[in-house]
C-alpha cells in the first residue's frame, strides 16, 4: 500500500469517527476513575512528567515584580524558602503540641467514661476547685547556670536596690531563668515548654531561678504511661521518672505484670503531689525486663534536644473564690 | 510522522506552560486552541487522537465536574473536518462555502470549547466567569489564528499535504 493511499485512508471520515470514539471512551474511563478515586496516581504521574519542563519555564521566566504576593507558582529566593521552612517547622511543632493535648484528653475521657459506667450517679453538684494552676513565663538567660557576666550585672544592679548578693545569686548549674521569688517562683515547681516538662526549679533568688533538667541525675517525678491503641488512648502503669544524666530518663517501679511498650507516652501523674493538669515528659524508647521483676524503661525527653528561649513555671495556688466562701460560712458558734 | 511528532511536542509544551505559569496562561488558553489547531492542521484521525489526548490530560491535571469541554470541542472539530457528506449536519451548522471558512470554522469550535471549559473551571459562578473567559479568548484566539495562518501559508507553498476528495 503506497504512502498516499495510507494517508487517504487515515483522513477518511470513518477513521476520524473511530479516533473520536476512542477519545470518548477514554474520557468516560477518566471520569469513572476520578469518581472512584483511582485517578490520583495518574495525576501525580502527569505532574511528575511535566515537572522538568515546568521548572525550566520557571527558571527562565522573569520574576514577577507586581505579583510577588500571588507566589503560588513562582519559586522564591533562598531567604523566602528559609522562611517557608521555618513556618512549616513552627506549624509542625504546634501540631505536635496539639496532638499531645488530644492524647491526654482522650485518655482522660476514656477513664471518665469507664468510671461513670460503673457508678450510679445519684446527683452531682457543681464544684469549685480548691487549687488552680497558673503559669509564669520566663526567659532563659543561660544554659550553664549563673555565668560571670550575668553575676556581675545582677550584683551591680542589686547594689542600687540595697540588695545583698546572697539575695540575688543562685548556686549550681542548669538553666537560668530571668524570673525569681518576686514572681512567686519557689523550688520544686515544674518548668514547662508548652506541655512538655523541661525540669524543675532547684534554687531561686529575688530575680533569677535555676532549673534542673529532667535528665539530671537528681531529678525525679511521679509519672503515668499513656498507651495508644486502636481503641484510643488509655492510661497505663504508674512509676517514677528519674534522670540518668545522658539526656535521657528512666522509669522505675513498674512491675512486670503491667503492659509497657516502646512508643508509649509519658505524662505526669501529679504536679508536686497535687492532682492537676497532665504534663508531658516524653516517649518510651526502650522497654526491657530487668532482673528485679520490674520493667527497665528508658524515656526520651520531649524538651531535651530543643534549644529554648522561653519557658513557663507552673505554680499551684488556692482558688480565691473558695477562700471567700470559707470566710462567709464560719461554723456555728465559732468566732 | 515529523508533523505528528512536532504536534506532540507543541501540545506538551502548551500543557507545561499552563502548569508553570497559571498566572499568565489561564487554564485552557493554550491547550484548547492548539488542540483545535492540531485537528484542523492534520485533519486525520491521528490529529483527533492527539488533540483529544491533550485535552484529556488537561482535564486530569485540573479536574472539573466532567470533561464536557473535551467532548464538545472534539465533536465539533470532527464534525467540521469530517468528509461525511451524506449526513451534512456540519455544513448546515458550520458553513463551508464562505471564503473564510478555513478561519471561521476553527474559531467557532475554539470559542465554543473555551466557553464550555471556562464555565466548568469557574463552576458557573458569574463573577469569575467573564474575566476568565476574556483572558482565555485573548490568548486562545490569536494562538489559533496564528496556527491557521501558518497552515494556510504552508498550503500556498505546497508544504502541507491535504486530502483531495
Amino acid at each position: 500500500m503506497s504512502g498516499h493511499t495510507r494517508y487517504m485512508q487515515s483522513t477518511s471520515p470513518k477513521h476520524i469517527r473511530l479516533s473520536a470514539s476512542v477519545i470518548l471512551v477514554l474520557t468516560l474511563a477518566a471520569v469513572v476513575a476520578d469518581r472512584t478515586g483511582t485517578l490520583t496516581t495518574l495525576r501525580m504521574t502527569l505532574h511528575n512528567l511535566l515537572s522538568p519542563g515546568r521548572l525550566m519555564v520557571l527558571a527562565v521566566s522573569p520574576a514577577d515584580r507586581g505579583s510577588s504576593e500571588s507566589g503560588r507558582g513562582g519559586r522564591t529566593p533562598d531567604g523566602a524558602v528559609d522562611s517557608d521552612v521555618t513556618e512549616l517547622q513552627n506549624a509542625l511543632l504546634e501540631n505536635e503540641l496539639h496532638r499531645r493535648q488530644l492524647v491526654i484528653e482522650n485518655a482522660r475521657l476514656h477513664n471518665e467514661l469507664r468510671k461513670s459506667r460503673k457508678q450510679a450517679v445519684a446527683g452531682t453538684l457543681d464544684m469549685i476547685p480548691l487549687v488552680n494552676f497558673r503559669v509564669v513565663k520566663a526567659n532563659i538567660l543561660s544554659y550553664t547556670g549563673l555565668s560571670g557576666n550575668i553575676r556581675e550585672l545582677i550584683v551591680d544592679a542589686g547594689k542600687t536596690s540595697n540588695l545583698k548578693p546572697s539575695d540575688l545569686l543562685v548556686d549550681g548549674s542548669g538553666i537560668l531563668l530571668d524570673q525569681g521569688q518576686q514572681q512567686g517562683i519557689d523550688a520544686g515547681q515544674r518548668v514547662v515548654s508548652g506541655m512538655a516538662v523541661v525540669g524543675r526549679i532547684t534554687d531561686t533568688s529575688q530575680w533569677v531561678a535555676l532549673v534542673q533538667p529532667v535528665s539530671h541525675g537528681e531529678f525525679s517525678a511521679a509519672i503515668q504511661l499513656v498507651k495508644n491503641s486502636r481503641q484510643g488512648a488509655a492510661f497505663g502503669a504508674e512509676g517514677l521518672l528519674e534522670g540518668i544524666g545522658d539526656g535521657r530518663c528512666r522509669v522505675s517501679g513498674i512491675p512486670y505484670t503491667e503492659s509497657v511498650s516502646v512508643g508509649d507516652e509519658v505524662f505526669s501523674a501529679d504536679i508536686n503531689g497535687i492532682n492537676g493538669p497532665r504534663l508531658y515528659y516524653g516517649k518510651v524508647v526502650r522497654a526491657e525486663f530487668s532482673a528485679g521483676g520490674e520493667w527497665d524503661v528508658h524515656v526520651e525527653p520531649a524538651a531535651g534536644h530543643v534549644k529554648l528561649d522561653q519557658v513557663a513555671v507552673v505554680q499551684p495556688s488556692v482558688n480565691g473564690s473558695r477562700s471567700t466562701i470559707s470566710r462567709g460560712r464560719t461554723p456555728s458558734g465559732a468566732r | 510522522m515529523k508533523t505528528i511528532v512536532a504536534w506532540v511536542l507543541i501540545l506538551w509544551l502548551a500543557l507545561i506552560f499552563q502548569v508553570a505559569r497559571p498566572d499568565v496562561f489561564v487554564s485552557g488558553s493554550l491547550a484548547v486552541p492548539l488542540s483545535v489547531g492540531c485537528v484542523f492542521w492534520l485533519r486525520t484521525g491521528t490529529g483527533v487522537l492527539l488533540a483529544g489526548a491533550a485535552l484529556l490530560i488537561q482535564w486530569i491535571l485540573h479536574t472539573t465536574f466532567a470533561p464536557i469541554d473535551v467532548v464538545v470541542t472534539l465533536l465539533l472539530a470532527c464534525a467540521a473536518i469530517s468528509r461525511d457528506r451524506s449526513s451534512d449536519v456540519a455544513s448546515t451548522l458550520l458553513p463551508t462555502g464562505s471564503r473564510y471558512a478555513w478561519l471561521f470554522q476553527p474559531t467557532m469550535v475554539l470559542c465554543t470549547g473555551l466557553i464550555v471549559h471556562t464555565l466548568l473551571i469557574a463552576e458557573f459562578q458569574s463573577e469569575t466567569l467573564w474575566p476568565l473567559l476574556m483572558s482565555s479568548l485573548c490568548i486562545g484566539v490569536p494562538v489559533l489564528v496564528l496556527t491557521l495562518f501558518i497552515a494556510r501559508t504552508a498550503d500556498q507553498f505546497g508544504l502541507r499535504r491535504r486530502p483531495i476528495w
